[in-house]
């Protein structure tokens, strides 16, 4: 785990580097545009030598743009200087971003060029230009955010509180339910998005990092590390989609009917120094928007879970999930003031100690409360039935197990600027279990508090 | 008789500058349509609506409609936009502004001559203005932005509101809800949401991932329960 921080850090690093000297790079947009719509001028107007120089202005400040160097091939021939018109046109034909007029037409100019070189008779027409598609909001290449925070958790175990375990390793050690604990975590999301510049469909690449240090329990200390490729088409006003394997990234826009991600990848989770469990997961967000002002999402997710057996990890919880979810949102007048109500069913294959199947109803409230602060409230009701006798752990003579988690949060956001954000959250669950450790012990329900504040920061 | 010639020489001076603000100097041309892919609707101050095509002047305080997906408007802004008539190395545009798909623009005030200044109501804008001219102010329902010498994208809608891109150059955005303006620097973005302020849509990560105790619990018998101590 420390490997892979290190090496995401690493990578962190570098990719910091590159959007200033992508920056820098960038420096002759506006004069090349400018020389661009010169030599149009001149051109129109007949002035050629004049079109050439302007559009050689150009071509000299964005050498891998094909329109200057279109235009600037047309007045060469304009000139009578079919050589080089056919050069420049053959190198537009060539450049990084295409020539933004019909292909076609470009061929065929190409052609007149060379015929015209080897002594034939030309007539130029000026074509009409065709703008290119390019993704007004393009984002980059990258996105990377870094998340701090701070927790107390007051049953990082998930344990009645009525109960005491043997801590695991040596030493003998006791833990009680209901035994709180601090905890630190740092969380590193990367995202790469090859084709930004394209409107759709959106292609990326992303690899996230998390990791929690508790100060007691340190068995406790959950690590994961998540890749998946994530295709998107459509677009939604957040600019984004979430999908079981995180979020991916859309075109903003509000007049999209219909968006969609598709995701695949998977996750490795380490709790303390051992192995927990590892996924391979795929899923698919369909985004249906009725109103301006609603939208319905499907979620159908799937992921293979395996458990290495290690100390904490249980062999037996082994299997698939098969998730599927729906639910409605509501703008009130912008992305950030929404609800969203949902429920979501997950058929679980597993030993047959824990095969099950739950049900959730969930929802969600994010509302502004000052120009720099918002409030997010979460509900969750959940039900879990398991499909098997064995699942009564302790009684496979019981009744099978059935629980219930309740699960309220709310959170506090301050935008401290654009790309700093300072989080302050609750989260309250409380599960019921009709299964008990037998003689007189509780059952597996438990309750939990977790406080935590930290902070996010966009690089 | 030469009093009346001196008032009306008088009135023609103060005609030019103070005049300008007036129907008279709607006209008042700030650039060319050098591409047009309908359909592109021009609303002229005082006058009625009319279909834009390529090579249509652009007059200060003309509004404009993009309807359907492949509409397309590029306008070159000459110097007449900032009133600033000096030429650098020759050149008679100062910027170019593309806009893509349906939209809703007004180009330029009317009523303020020389203050080079958009409006962008809805939808996707690409300007490039050379350094060294006069900054445009670049209006939208939710911000107003001092462009200056840079190549910028604008994306505007009412459930997302103003999105912002930086490709070359510097942009302050000042999001009208309030709060301090925000630099925004090449290879940066923003959106300033509908009354909200510059910022950066992000998904809360959450804090509860397991779900069931870790705990093996098979040797808990070794002691029995009892209460917290």
């Amino acid at each position: 785990m420390r490997r892979t921080l290190l090496s995401l850090l690493l990578l962190l690093g570098f990719v910091s580097l590159a959007p200033g000297s992508w920056a820098a790079s960038a420096a002759w947009r506006a004069e090349s545009e400018v020389d661009l719509a010169e030599g149009l001028s001149a051109l129109d107007a007949g002035d050629n030598a004049a079109a050439v120089d302007w559009l050689g202005k150009a071509v000299a400040l964005a050498p891998d743009e094909g329109t200057p160097r279109y235009w600037r091939g047309l007045a060469l021939l304009r000139l009578g200087r079919a050589r080089e018109a056919a050069a420049e046109i053959e190198a537009s034909l060539a450049a990084h971003q295409p020539p933004e007029v019909d292909r076609e037409r470009a061929l065929a100019d190409l052609a007149a060029a060379r015929k015209a070189s080897e002594g034939a008779a030309v007539t130029v027409e000026l074509p009409e230009g065709q703008p290119a598609e390019r993704a007004v909001d393009d984002r980059g290449l990258w996105d990377r955010t870094v998340g701090l925070s701070a927790a107390g958790d007051s049953n990082p175990n998930l344990l009645s509180n009525d109960l005491r375990v043997p801590a695991p390793g040596p030493g003998g050690k006791v833990v009680r339910g209901g035994d709180s604990d601090g905890l630190g975590r740092v969380e590193l999301r990367l995202g790469i998005y090859p084709f930004h510049t394209r409107e759709e469909p959106n292609l990326g690449v992303t690899l996230e990092t998390r990791r929690a240090f508790h100060f007691d329990f340190g068995y406790l200390d959950l690590g994961l590390v998540r890749g998946a490729v994530q295709l998107a088409f459509g677009s939604n006003p957040q600019g984004y989609l979430d999908g079981p394997l995180g979020s991916g990234r859309v075109p903003f826009g509000g007049s999209s009917r219909f968006a969609a991600l598709f995701q695949a990848g998977g996750a490795v989770y380490r709790l303390g120094s051992e192995p927990y469990f590892h996924t391979v997961e795929g899923a698919a967000v369909l985004s249906l928007r009725e109103t301006p002002a609603t939208s319905t999402r499907f979620d159908l997710g799937y992921a293979d879970r395996r458990f290495s057996g290690g100390l904490l990890s249980d062999p037996r919880r082994s299997g698939q999930d098969l998730s599927l979810g729906v639910s409605q949102l509501f703008y009130f007048g912008g992305w950030n003031r929404s609800l969203r109500l949902g429920a979501r069913g997950v058929d679980r294959r597993a030993g047959p100690e824990f095969s099950a199947s739950f049900l959730e109803g969930n929802g969600e409230l994010v509302w502004p409360v000052g120009l720099r602060w918002s409030v997010v409230l979460e509900g969750r009701a959940r039900e879990d039935h398991y499909d098997r006798r064995e699942s009564n752990l302790f009684n496979p003579a019981g009744s099978r197990r059935h629980d219930t988690t309740l699960q309220t949060a709310a959170a506090i956001v301050w935008a401290a600027t654009d790309r700093l954000r300072w989080t302050v959250r609750g989260a309250y669950t409380r599960r019921r279990s009709n299964v008990d450790l037998g003689d007189g012990l509780p059952d597996l329900g438990y309750r939990r508090l977790g406080i935590s504040a930290g902070l996010s920061w966009e690089l | 008789m030469r009093p009346a010639i001196l008032a009306l020489l008088a009135i023609g001076l103060l005609g030019g500058p103070l005049g300008m603000g007036s129907a008279g100097a709607a006209a008042e041309e700030i650039g060319i349509a050098t591409l047009v892919k309908p359909q592109v609707q021009a609303f002229p101050p005082g006058e009625p609506s009319r279909d834009l095509v390529t090579r249509n002047p652009i007059e200060r305080g003309l509004k404009v409609k993009l309807v359907g997906r492949e509409a397309f408007l590029k306008i070159d802004f000459t110097r007449a936009f900032g009133c600033k008539q000096q030429t650098l190395d020759g050149r008679r545009v100062s910027g170019v502004l593309k806009i893509l798909g349906p939209s809703d623009a007004e180009l330029g005030d009317a009523a303020r001559s020389c203050a080079p200044k958009v409006r962008f109501s809805l939808g996707k804008f690409l300007l490039a203005l050379l350094p060294g001219e006069p900054p445009i102010d670049v209006d939208t329902p939710e911000t107003v932005s001092g462009v200056k010498g840079t190549y910028v994208r604008f994306l505007i809608d009412p459930l997302v509101g103003t999105f912002v891109a930086v490709d070359e150059g510097v942009v302050t955005v000042q999001a009208k809800a309030g709060g301090d303006p925000v630099e925004v620097e090449a290879g940066q973005w923003v959106v300033v949401p509908p009354g909200g302020l510059p910022t950066r849509p992000a998904s809360l990560s959450s804090l509860e991932e397991l779900e069931d105790s870790p705990l093996q619990l098979r040797d808990f018998t070794t002691e029995r329960p009892g209460p917290p101590q």
